[in-house]
């Protein structure tokens, strides 16, 4: 049965209550967010706070509820925030279409992770920065285990806790250009380049497309 | 660095309260089962049962303070090996009393302790020698 992320944006914020602690990581890795950008799982808008002010954000998500609950706190963001339903497998933008692309612990929730980041290579420009905070499979053999466990319970609900994002990140060809450490090796931050510099007035509309 | 220091402090010594307790109340529900009047076995595997429970519960209890993962996943791990090291004791013939269970306990939640710390300083140094990268 595929995860009612509906039903789930009821209990988010308190199921998902980690922004105190994970708030100064979130602003930091923000902070680097350029141009145009996409925000994959914007989610309840849980994250908007930690947006630098200005940027010009389009967050989508695929469960209305979700979207519902992120308007709230989009009227109080000081800059342009649009936000879209829209299924991350299948991104309704145009190839090389955003400067930045950022995710916050989505990546553990999508049904096929390597799909997803090849729709997010897609969508980026060439030169373009894809900065992440996701937990994701510990190098601990102990942690690891746990993370097993809590795999077979927490999956029914849509979310694994053992991904090799990293990897996953790399397979699709983005370059790593910095990680740090925001809970031992299980909830990392990175901000990582598509290769390739961006052509001169030939990014295309960021529009969502209509055909 | 993750968060300005004093609230990493703070964040750190939650952490190492949060295991304690846990670590001493999850060896103290293997403790309270095996005094009750059934096998060896059968206490074990409900003691054990019992013991990941009240983890679950506080873990999810403490998550909007310390964070869901970050309090969620280093006490599994101690929220099973704190009761198994009872059940040793028991095995080993040693006189468990509720004393020696919080002394079991408290130990084996400092030795985790420490085991984390050390795999913290081992990531940071991964990452730190990679420039950042992997």
């Amino acid at each position: 049965m595929p995860p009612n992320w509906d039903l789930r944006a009821r209990a988010y914020d308190a199921l998902e209550a980690s922004d105190l602690r994970r708030g100064p990581s979130k602003a930091r890795l923000f902070s680097r967010i350029r141009g145009r950008t996409l925000f994959l799982g914007i989610g309840t808008g849980i994250d908007i706070r930690h947006f630098p002010p200005g940027a010009d954000v389009t967050g989508i998500d695929l469960s209305q509820e979700m979207i519902r609950r992120a308007k709230q706190r989009c009227a109080a963001y000081p800059g342009s925030l649009k936000l879209l339903r829209m299924d991350a497998m299948h991104l309704g933008f145009r190839d090389d279409c955003f400067d930045t692309v950022v995710t916050s612990c989505t990546l553990c929730s999508v049904s096929n992770p390597a799909h997803v980041l090849a729709e997010l290579y897609r969508v980026l420009r060439p030169g373009g920065i894809f900065l992440f905070l996701e937990h994701v499979m510990s190098t601990d053999p102990l942690l690891g285990l746990a993370l097993n466990w809590m795999t077979l319970s927490t999956r029914r609900s849509g979310t694994a806790m053992n991904r090799d994002t990293l990897s996953a990140v790399k397979a699709v060809g983005f370059e790593i250009e910095n990680i740090e450490s925001v809970f031992l090796d299980i909830i990392l931050s990175a901000r990582t380049l598509k290769p390739g510099s961006a052509i001169p007035g030939g990014r295309s509309d960021a529009s969502p497309q209509n055909d | 660095m993750t968060a300005p220091l004093p609230k990493r402090w703070l964040f750190a010594l939650g952490d190492t309260l949060f295991l304690f307790a846990v670590s001493l109340g999850t060896s103290a529900v293997m403790y309270l089962s095996h005094t009750l009047n059934i096998p060896f076995v059968s206490a074990t595997l409900g003691g054990m049962l019992a013991a990941m429970a009240l983890q679950v519960v506080m873990a999810v209890a403490i998550s909007p303070l310390l964070g869901s993962i970050e309090s969620m996943v280093p006490s599994m791990v101690l929220g099973m090996l704190s009761p198994m090291v009872v059940c040793l004791a028991h095995l080993a013939g040693v006189r468990v009393t509720l004393e020696s269970t919080l002394m079991i306990g408290a130990g084996t939640a400092l030795l985790f302790h420490l085991y984390l710390h050390q795999h913290a300083l081992s990531c940071r140094r991964r990452f730190a020698i990679a420039g950042g990268k992997e």
